[in-house]
């Protein structure tokens, strides 16, 4: 047919349809008429003529609805037509489609708004050319977990070896200076980089010009600075390049400004040079640079790694239990997060299988309650296909306001979560296009989803007892279609709220076990030092004069902080062979005498350390009861032996260390978070550092007897008094110190909680909406039987009996699942095991209890019917 | 009559439809007696698969027109236009090339 006839007739079609359908009906209705005259000249009796004759036409709405399915644009015409009848089914009961749609905006929201932070913390690209290229360099010893940086030395024998890489460059960060001359002191934080370090980024300067290649070996007075510092501490100030900034003491002048390098080092003020010449530099033991390489184009990882092990091993006194490990750029950004985002995304998308089903439930029972329309609309000519279409429709509707309604609480509920999030990568988190994809996708499957179940019940339909009855036959609760949905929202419901239980508990954990310190009443600052000269007259004045303040119980310093962090050193012992490839690692910390007095920790067995050890007095040490038993298990430790080497950057050592008495043990206390097991840990006094590293800066912990923060002026004005320049940094309560370490744990904690509590919610909605429509249906049922002699009692045990058969049936598949699910989430639960049996017992019977709540009021109405009133019914 | 009316080919009730008003205008049941007349009552089209098939070529290949009946109602005539008859004799040599190569391909041993 030509294209032009095409177009008009689907025009016509389209805009004439009351003209075509005026016409059709005509035609129909005089082909019935000459077919009937047919039959007469043939000689029946009129009556018998137009009895054959609708015998032959076979349903006059039949051939029309025939004929409309031939037209063009007959698709469109129908689905605007489905869409219309959809649009009115749903008004049609609102209480439905609000609770549908509500239900779905909840599952589509909640996963458009995981989507989005994923997607912007794990899967976007990093913001670099290239950026799948990049890979962390570390290196691992053999059955250790832990990653070793690498040294000056290893990191120019990989770049001046290797062939991998088109760029390798070393960083080093989490150093600062102080910053005075503008106002009070403050502190900045450094980012040391060597050359290659932006050229491989593909990020030029934004303002000036970048440490050239021969000013990377004098430590300089020039410095390039990050756009954040430039834009909040220097006003984006436009005549910035030549200003000159006093740092540590040294007059150092501005020589350019970075753009932003958003996924990198966030917190970064000054881009230092990496200067090699230190001789600190030299020692191939100090492994404390991080290293990034952009691999060349077609070489492999494995390729790589096994090319820098070589190189590692050619290396002086390297260990060959070392291997090098390349971890792509992007995950070693994420990893501390990654775990948690994961368990967040399992829960949201059962949360969305949950709503998925509790909707198709709900679709279930209306469809069934709507099958006399069904059997009406067929005899009246539709087709099963088109019936079908019809109700996927209708879903995909209400699926599409659900969407619409869940992109707006995904929004808003995104735009919250930046607001309080600490998660790396975030700075960009929004609903984006993406973001828009994946809702229409999830609500696109979703309608489909949610469709299935109510069209295949129509597949079964027997035509004639519906319309003689008008009304289904009564069975037990539901079909079985919808007893296996019910079962599996309540098993994927119990899934989810076993993981928040643990998740709970790990929690509570971490919170309630004894952290081996008192964190009420403490307060703690972070004070920098660039002169350990200065910083030995400096500190043991403060601590004695903190003490001696009104208010104050003790003060305290020490390098680590209880519960957030602690360094690391390594054990020498002279009791015994020491293994130089195999060195054991211990948490240590420098402290001052009244450290575990301030912190509040508890001492077992010998003393703590006082003002007389000081650099004149024998070399002690304090371990706590994890280092005593498992280097002296069933000995008593006092009196014994070890050297303590510290391990991190800018250490300069000579010679090996001296040997310390342990003179005190400890209790054990939780160094590095609270939701982390406790490791081996020693405490040295301070003053005893032969060193001086201690003396770059120290934490002023400060035991008070009123409110914590009742003391923070008065410690910062004391400070002031002793040295107006010096920086107080985070000056904060004990407790909010733990608040925020705690961070993450809470965050992952608070999105899978609110998930299983709407999860559980929908389950109750669920088997309470079963139980009230089967006893709807059933109520001439019970009537007969009360009739017959039964008591409310025995109606009521019926209801009941049925629903709790649905439920517990849930709640064990549910049980067994997370059985062999929980596993995966071990890595983020602490002092919990994943099969713990009182979560997983506090979960089955929480979903008995509500499940059985949500039974009563319904079965409590079916006891209550009146026999006389129920078997009138209908 | 064959007591089983045989189904017809995807197609092919549009080319028998055609071949029916080649004799000139009909109305509705007349292409019915018209086409089970043609084929000696192997096809019986009901006016359920007619009303169809007279639509699906309607506008380019079968026009109709509201005319009076022999008993002087007012009914549908169709005819076939001249694309149709143009259209019907490409079918017509398009259906004996197939009806050969299937009966040759079916007595093939």
């Amino acid at each position: 047919m030509p294209t032009f006839l095409k177009v008009r007739s689907f025009l016509r079609n389209l805009f004439s349809v009351r003209r075509v359908e005026v016409d059709l009906d005509e035609e129909v209705r005089s082909h019935l008429e000459l077919l009937t005259e047919e039959n007469i000249r043939a000689g029946m009796s009129p009556k018998e003529a137009q009895r054959a004759a609708r015998i032959e036409l076979g349903g006059i709405e039949q051939v029309k609805e025939q004929v409309r399915e031939e037209r063009i644009g007959n698709w469109l015409h129908s689905v605007m037509s489905d869409c219309r009848f959809g649009v009115r089914q749903l008004r049609r009961s609102p209480g439905f489609t609000a609770v549908a749609i509500l239900t779905l905006a909840l599952g589509i929201g909640a996963n458009t708004a995981v989507f989005s932070v994923v997607e912007s913390v794990l899967l976007r690209p990093l913001p670099f050319r290239d950026s799948e290229r990049f890979f962390a360099i570390w290196a691992v010893q053999r059955g250790q977990a832990d990653r070793i940086g690498a040294s000056m030395p290893e990191f120019e024998d990989y770049k001046d070896q290797s062939h991998s890489f088109e760029y390798m460059a070393s960083m080093l960060s989490g150093w600062t200076y102080a910053w005075t001359g503008q106002g009070e002191a403050r502190t900045v934080n450094c980012t040391a980089i060597s050359y290659d370090f932006f050229p491989m980024l593909g990020v030029t300067p934004y303002l000036g010009r970048l440490y050239k290649p021969k000013e990377y070996h004098a430590d300089g007075v020039q410095v390039v600075i990050s756009h954040r510092f430039w834009k909040e501490q220097l006003g984006s100030d436009p005549h910035v390049i030549g200003r000159v900034l006093n740092l540590d003491g040294t007059a150092q002048t501005v020589i350019g400004v970075m753009p932003p390098v958003p996924d990198l080092f966030p917190e970064t003020d000054i881009w230092a040079k990496m200067v090699p010449d230190f001789r600190w530099m030299r020692m191939r033991g100090n492994r404390f640079l991080n290293l990034v390489g952009l691999l060349k184009p077609g070489v492999t990882r494995e390729q790589a790694e096994q090319e820098l092990t070589t190189i590692l091993h050619r290396g002086p006194g390297e260990s060959p239990e070392v291997s090098v490990h390349l971890v792509p750029l992007k995950d070693e950004l994420t990893r501390n997060v990654r775990s948690q985002l994961q368990i967040v995304m399992a829960a949201v998308a059962l949360v969305l299988l949950i709503t998925c089903a509790n909707v198709a439930y709900l679709l279930l029972a209306k469809s069934r309650r709507r099958q006399s329309e069904i059997a009406v609309r067929v005899s009246l000519g539709a087709g099963k296909g088109r019936l079908i279409r019809q109700f996927i429709t209708e879903n995909l509707i209400l699926a599409t306001l659900g969407g619409i309604t869940g992109l707006i609480l995904a929004g808003g509920s995104v735009r919250l979560f930046d607001r309080v999030s600490t998660l790396p990568r975030s700075a960009s988190i929004g609903v984006d296009v993406s973001a828009l994809f994946f809702a229409l996708f999830i609500t696109v499957l979703t309608g489909l989803l949610v469709a299935l179940a109510p069209s295949t019940a129509f597949s079964k339909l027997d035509l004639i007892a519906r319309m003689k009855t008008g009304r289904q036959e009564a069975g037990s609760v539901g079909g079985s279609r919808s007893r296996l949905l019910l079962v599996s929202e309540i098993s994927l419901a119990v899934v989810l709220s076993v993981a928040a239980g643990l998740l709970l508990r790990s929690f509570r954990q971490a919170e309630l076990l004894d952290p081996g310190f008192r964190p009420d009443h403490l307060l703690a600052t972070y004070l920098r030092n660039d002169d350990w000269r200065a910083g030995r007259l400096f500190f043991p004045q403060l601590v004695e004069r903190a003490s001696e303040l009104p208010g104050v119980s003790a003060a305290a310093l020490g390098k680590c902080m209880p519960g957030v962090y602690a360094p690391s050193a390594t054990l020498v012992f002279n009791d015994r062979p020491n293994d130089p490839l195999n060195v054991p690692t211990v948490e240590a910390c420098w402290i001052s005498s009244d450290f575990f007095k301030a912190i509040g920790a508890r001492l077992v067995n010998g003393r703590f350390f006082n003002v007389h050890d000081d650099a004149n007095a024998p070399a002690v040490v304090i371990v706590n009861q994890a280092l005593a038993e498992s280097y002296w298990p069933g000995q008593n430790p006092i009196g014994m032996q070890i050297a303590v080497d510290y391990v991190g950057a800018g250490r300069n050592i000579t010679g090996a260390p001296r040997f310390r008495e342990v003179v005190g043990i400890v209790a054990n206390v939780k160094q590095k978070g609270l939701d982390l097991p406790v490791e081996p840990a020693l405490y040295t006094p301070y003053l005893q550092d032969e060193t001086n590293h201690a003396f770059a800066g120290f934490n002023l912990f400060i035991r008070t007897i009123g409110p914590a923060t009742s003391l923070a002026g008065t410690v910062r004005a004391l400070v002031h008094s002793l040295r107006s320049d010096q920086p107080i940094d985070m000056m904060q309560t004990m407790n909010d110190a733990l608040f925020r370490a705690l961070a993450p744990r809470r965050l992952s904690l608070l999105l899978v909680g609110s998930f299983a509590g709407l999860a559980l919610l929908l389950s109750a909605i669920g088997i309470f909406g079963m139980i009230a429509y089967a006893v709807s249906q059933r109520t001439h049922e019970f009537g007969l039987r009360m009739a017959l002699g039964a008591q409310r009692q025995d109606v009521l045990q019926l209801v009941l009996g049925d629903g709790f058969k649905i439920v517990a049936t849930g709640v064990f598949v549910g049980i067994g699942a997370s059985f062999a699910l929980t596993r995966f989430m071990s890595s983020l639960l602490y002092a919990v095991g994943p099969n713990d049996p009182l979560t997983f017992a506090v979960i089955a019977i929480l979903f008995a209890l509500v499940a059985l709540a949500a039974c009563y009021m319904p079965a409590r109405r079916a006891a209550h019917v009146d026999p006389m009133v129920a078997l009138r019914y209908e | 009559m064959p007591s089983e009316p045989t189904t017809l080919l995807q197609g092919t009730l549009d080319l028998l439809i055609s071949k029916s008003l080649v004799a000139g205008e009909m109305l509705g049941p007349g292409v019915s007696r018209r086409i089970q007349q043609i084929t000696s009552g192997t096809f019986v089209v009901k006016p359920g698969s007619l009303f169809p098939g007279l639509h699906r070529m309607g506008e380019g290949w079968i026009s109709s027109f509201w005319g009076e009946s022999e008993n002087n109602r007012r009914a549908k005539y169709y005819r076939l236009t001249r694309a149709g008859q143009r259209q019907l004799e490409a079918e017509t040599k398009r259906w004996g090339r197939i009806s050969l190569a299937i009966g040759q391909a079916l007595e093939a041993s």
